[in-house]
């Protein structure tokens, strides 16, 4: 007959025998989450199972502030741990260090789906993208009014441009009923032209958490909406279907906050630039007047009129004295062919031939060159130097 | 002299005014008369900006209407 040992003994021996083995101090262990008590010591209790079979689980603490969501029944999970036993009630249980989500593989399969699909469809092109306005004069919001989103949007737009008002349309931004509501909010906007622009969006969180931002009729709401639309989901790293179907996508709601006001710092700069501008524009125009005035001033002919005067009446006086010139010239030309004409005109004078004895005979103040044109008794006048005579012809010879 | 001014329009116009001013075809007179609008406009401006108070408002469900309503955030 063996020794009996103690319960306590007992359950001390399966502890030790159980921490010494290697396999159960580094497990890893995937099923679903049931039974879970978020405890007000911040330590997490629960359970862990799949169709056969259930382990009890606590996550201390320490280990559940690292936790990127909150542990609900149903939830599929892998966790990392050690088997540990309690003695006083013999039971043993898995010690969570790190728990992840899984079907977490299956949304990312689901995202890369619906992101193809709605890709092919065309609402993603980027010829559908509108510009953002320069200056909004109302912004709208879509996100949880209680969340960090809607605080940095204000604080950053109130830095850059308080101009704007800001219109916050208050939305789930988590859970089954989100989607819905992020759609009634866009589509009011929409419908009432409530806004110059807007930002859909929420702070970080898990896959799940930022789920409803991948919801389809979330994508064609803001792909119909007439507003221009920044989506600021999460961090940088998160990617939704939102951030592609959105005119911009924005790594945060702050970033939301910076692409969606101008700086109101760089108008106060470019409103003094623009300024100065327009006095050196002004000066620049009135010293090229100033000078054109100059020049017309010191032209010599407006300051002293009879310069040009004198110049003309000096062409008027040369070309005068030129025409006397020209005229005199011409005159004693035609003084000089006169005189010469005068001379041989007397060298050729009959009155010269007269002189010399010759005579000339004319009948009826025709010049006879022939008697035989004439007959006997005519008178003919034969006129000498000095004086002529009617003469009758007596006789015609032929000489 | 205009109904509302806004911000955009108000620089806006006085970006076109540089334009003008910036054209070769301009009369001294007709510059003059830019250059007042000009820095009228652009007093406007940073007015208009100086002047501007945030205003944040919440859309609140009234008679299956949404209405507005002064909304303060509230700090963590």
């Amino acid at each position: 007959m063996q020794q009996a040992l103690s319960v306590s003994q007992l359950n001390q021996y399966i502890r030790l025998r159980l921490e010494q083995d290697e396999v159960l101090q580094q497990v890893c262990v995937s099923g679903e989450l049931s039974n879970v008590t978020l405890h007000r010591s911040g330590h997490i209790y629960l359970k862990l199972k799949d169709e056969k079979s259930v382990i009890s689980g606590v996550m201390f603490r320490f280990s559940a502030a690292n936790l990127d969501f909150v542990p609900k029944d149903g939830m599929s999970v892998t966790v990392f741990g050690t088997i540990s036993v309690y003695e006083p009630s013999g039971s043993y249980q898995i010690k969570i260090s790190v728990m992840k989500q899984t079907g977490l593989g299956d949304l990312m399969a689901q995202f890369e789906n619906r992101k193809k699909k709605l890709s092919e469809m065309g609402l993603f092109d980027e010829r559908h993208k509108r510009p953002l306005p320069q200056f909004p004069k109302v912004i709208g919001v879509i996100t949880s009014p209680t969340g960090a989103a809607i605080r940095d949007i204000i604080r950053v737009c109130s830095r850059r441009y308080p101009a704007a008002e800001i219109v916050l349309y208050p939305a789930l931004v988590q859970g089954n009923e989100a989607a819905a509501s992020l759609v009634r909010a866009v589509e009011w906007f929409d419908a009432n032209r409530a806004a110059d622009v807007l930002i859909v969006g929420r702070g970080g969180g898990s896959i799940e958490d930022l789920w409803c931002f991948n919801d389809e009729a979330l994508a064609y709401a803001i792909y119909n909406c007439e507003i221009p639309t920044v989506s600021a989901v999460g961090h940088e790293i998160d990617y939704t279907i939102c951030d592609f179907v959105a005119d911009v996508r924005a790594a945060t709601p702050s970033m939301a906050g910076e692409l969606v006001c101008p700086d109101q710092n760089e108008y106060f700069k470019k409103i003094s630039w623009m300024r100065s501008r327009l006095s050196d524009l002004l000066g620049a125009k009135y010293s090229t007047f100033a000078s054109k005035f100059q020049n017309l001033q010191s032209n010599a002919y407006l300051s002293d009129p009879e310069k040009l005067l004198s110049r003309y009446s000096m062409r008027l006086d040369q070309a005068t004295s030129m025409l006397v010139t020209k005229q005199q010239a011409i005159l004693q030309q035609y003084i000089h062919r006169f005189d010469k004409d005068v001379v041989k005109l007397d060298a050729l004078s009959p009155l010269k031939t007269l002189s010399r004895g010759f005579a000339t005979v004319t009948d009826h103040s025709k010049i006879v060159s022939d008697f035989s044109d004439l007959a006997v008794g005519n008178v003919v006048t034969v006129r000498l130097k000095n004086s002529e005579a009617d003469c009758e012809i007596k006789e015609i010879r032929k000489a | 002299m205009q109904e509302k001014q806004t911000f955009e329009s108000a620089i806006t116009e006085l970006e076109s005014i540089l334009e003008k001013l910036e054209g070769q075809d301009t009369t001294l007179e007709e510059a003059m008369q830019l250059f007042e609008k000009g820095v009228a406009l652009s007093d406007d401006c940073s007015k208009l900006l100086e002047q501007a108070q945030q205003k944040v408002s919440i859309l609140i469900e009234k008679d299956a209407k949404m209405v507005k309503k002064e909304f303060e955030p509230n700090e963590k």
